[in-house]
């Protein structure tokens, strides 16, 4: 094999050229889909997912039928295309069904699913080009098309992750970075009151560098958040001007 | 921010006011364990007093009291004698069998063999136009058709738009100087047709209370429609969609500034949609953007907080 791939350069760059403490670039665009409630394409970095959002609408499902609540079915994909190499679309992808049910559990206590008794929200995901960390970018992109259809939450619920490699906290890490096999840290939290509602860890960390490594993810969360609700409320100022409900100043 | 001012955007989770106690809490906010109030949507905030709602930016149809709707049936349930209607709400509306006109304006009590003849009146994916007569808790809206301009809609086209776009008119039903009826659902569906002379109708009419005389539920005949008049069915209808996408208050008037806008732009239907084209159609809509907010604002006082 080749020598040992750098991961921090002398000059503290990573292999992408970003410092440790910063994320990755953020596009994003909402209402692409014109038949949902709300959707959006978002990037960060390399990665590329695209979400949208069906509700509140009538419950489908028999079962679900009187709950005091509204349902919320998350359908997760991940494109044949979206990796290095072409991927077998299987019976069943664990996976899948994991990004599916952290998905749920984690928007049932953000969306204010009681103002929405036998109702139902159907959230839909497809990873178009993953390069690390698609899953924070799955969670993100979810926000962002809840957002966009006016679907009230408690907040905004922004996901990032961290790793540790050569001694030093990453923070968004991308593909190369994860394959060094270093601990990864994804977490979601709600923006404002910083609440953790998602947190995953399947390394081995002692209790300080795991500390050290939540801290940089939950930096890296504000930092997303900053960017994010910038963006959007200069959205909302164009769409609401546009059908003037606010005056253009 | 304490105390969101007026006509300031917020998104989820921003706060609004350090003691929700003091407020009335609206649409789109909510309260935390340690008593703030926070928004929960993203949108612009509206104060009345100490009435604190945040509209959003999109939101399904919130049916009300009197608002005429064009819906599609999506089943047909005789037992229970109602037809269940999609109007773009959150929930399914119902169209009860006791608030529809039978056919020949017969008035009697609804039988088991009205309810097996639902099917012909209103089938499966059948378009109408109804008014919403009562909402029970949680948006469920009950239509009636009781008036001879409500009912099954033929030979047009349905486009489908965001609800809140569409404001309370003087007229919903409207026709357009090139010779287009237009339905203008307050829920976002729209219908369009070609207006018919008086000699058409006639016609038609002669031939339908022929048919009626076999079978009371007959159809009107179908009017054939020239390639020319589904040119401009066509344009109208891309019209309603540039003035969708572009966030634009949906009326007669700004309907007509964007096909004017296409024609002198030399368009066809097809190209209209494409988004390079969206400022040059949609220029002298917006410029209407201070008379929409006056216009609108009579018939806002004059309604229910439908919220």
């Amino acid at each position: 094999m080749g020598s040992k791939q750098e991961f921090i350069s002398l000059e503290g760059l990573r292999v992408d050229g970003r410092r440790p403490r910063e994320i990755r670039k953020i596009k994003f665009e909402l209402g692409v889909l014109p038949r949902a409630d709300g959707s959006c394409i978002l990037e960060q970095g390399m990665t590329k997912v695209m979400v949208a959002v069906y509700g509140p609408g009538e419950v489908r499902g028999r079962a679900d039928h009187g709950s005091k609540n509204a349902v919320i079915l998350v359908n997760y994909s991940s494109a044949a295309f979206s990796g290095n190499e072409r991927k077998k679309k299987l019976r069943y992808d664990k996976q899948q069904a994991e990004v599916c049910q952290a998905v749920k559990a984690t928007f049932e206590g953000v969306i204010l699913t009681r103002l929405y008794p036998q109702s139902q929200i159907e959230i839909f995901i497809e990873v178009l080009q993953t390069d690390g960390n698609a899953v924070c970018t799955c969670l993100n992109g979810a926000t962002l098309a809840l957002v966009d259809a006016g679907i009230p939450m408690q907040d905004y619920l922004i996901a990032c992750n961290a790793g540790y490699i050569d001694g030093t906290a990453l923070v968004d890490t991308n593909a190369q970075e994860d394959l060094a096999g270093g601990p990864r840290v994804p977490v979601a939290v709600l923006a404002r009151s910083q609440k953790i509602c998602h947190l995953q860890l399947d390394h081995k960390l002692s209790r300080e560098l795991f500390d050290e490594v939540l801290k940089t993810a939950m930096e890296g969360c504000t930092q997303i958040f900053n960017v994010l609700d910038t963006q959007i409320k200069e959205h909302a100022r164009r769409q609401l001007e546009s059908a003037s409900v606010v005056s253009s100043t | 921010m304490d105390a969101a001012v007026d006509a300031t955007i917020v998104t989820p989770g921003e706060l609004l006011a350090v003691n929700a106690a003091e407020y009335l809490r609206g649409h789109g906010t909510y309260t935390d364990e340690s008593g703030r109030l926070l928004a929960s949507v993203c949108g612009v905030v509206q104060r009345v007093a100490k009435l604190i709602t945040i509209k959003p930016m999109r939101s399904r149809y919130v049916p009300a009291n009197g608002d005429v709707v064009v819906g599609r049936i999506t089943e047909v349930q005789e037992k229970n004698k109602t037809w269940k209607v999609d109007v773009n709400g959150r929930k399914e509306a119902n169209l009860l069998l006791n608030a529809v006109n039978l056919p020949c304006g017969t008035l009697r009590k609804r039988d088991k063999e009205d309810a097996l003849n639902m099917r012909r009146m209103y089938a499966d994916s059948d378009v109408l136009s109804a008014e919403v007569q009562e909402v029970k808790g949680e948006g469920k809206a009950h239509l009636h058709t009781r008036s001879t301009k409500y009912g099954k809609l033929y030979n047009g086209m349905l486009v489908a738009v965001q609800a809140s776009l569409i404001k309370k008119l003087p007229q919903h039903f409207v026709t357009l100087e090139i010779g287009v009826d237009m339905i203008l659902g307050k829920n976002g569906y729209i219908w369009i047709s070609i207006t018919r002379t008086d000699a058409e109708k006639a016609v038609a009419q002669q031939i339908q209370d022929k048919a009626k005389e076999k079978d009371v539920y007959a159809p009107p005949p179908y009017q054939p429609t020239s390639a020319a008049q589904r040119q401009i069915l066509a344009r109208v209808a891309n019209s309603i969609k540039v003035l969708d996408s572009a966030f634009i208050a949906i009326y007669p008037t700004t309907i007509m500034d964007v096909y004017r806008a296409s024609e002198e732009a030399n368009l066809i239907p097809p190209e209209m949609l494409d988004k390079k084209y969206q400022s040059v159609l949609t220029s002298t809509a917006i410029r209407r953007r201070g008379d929409t907010a006056k216009e609108f604002k009579k018939n806002d006082d004059m309604e229910d907080d439908e919220d």
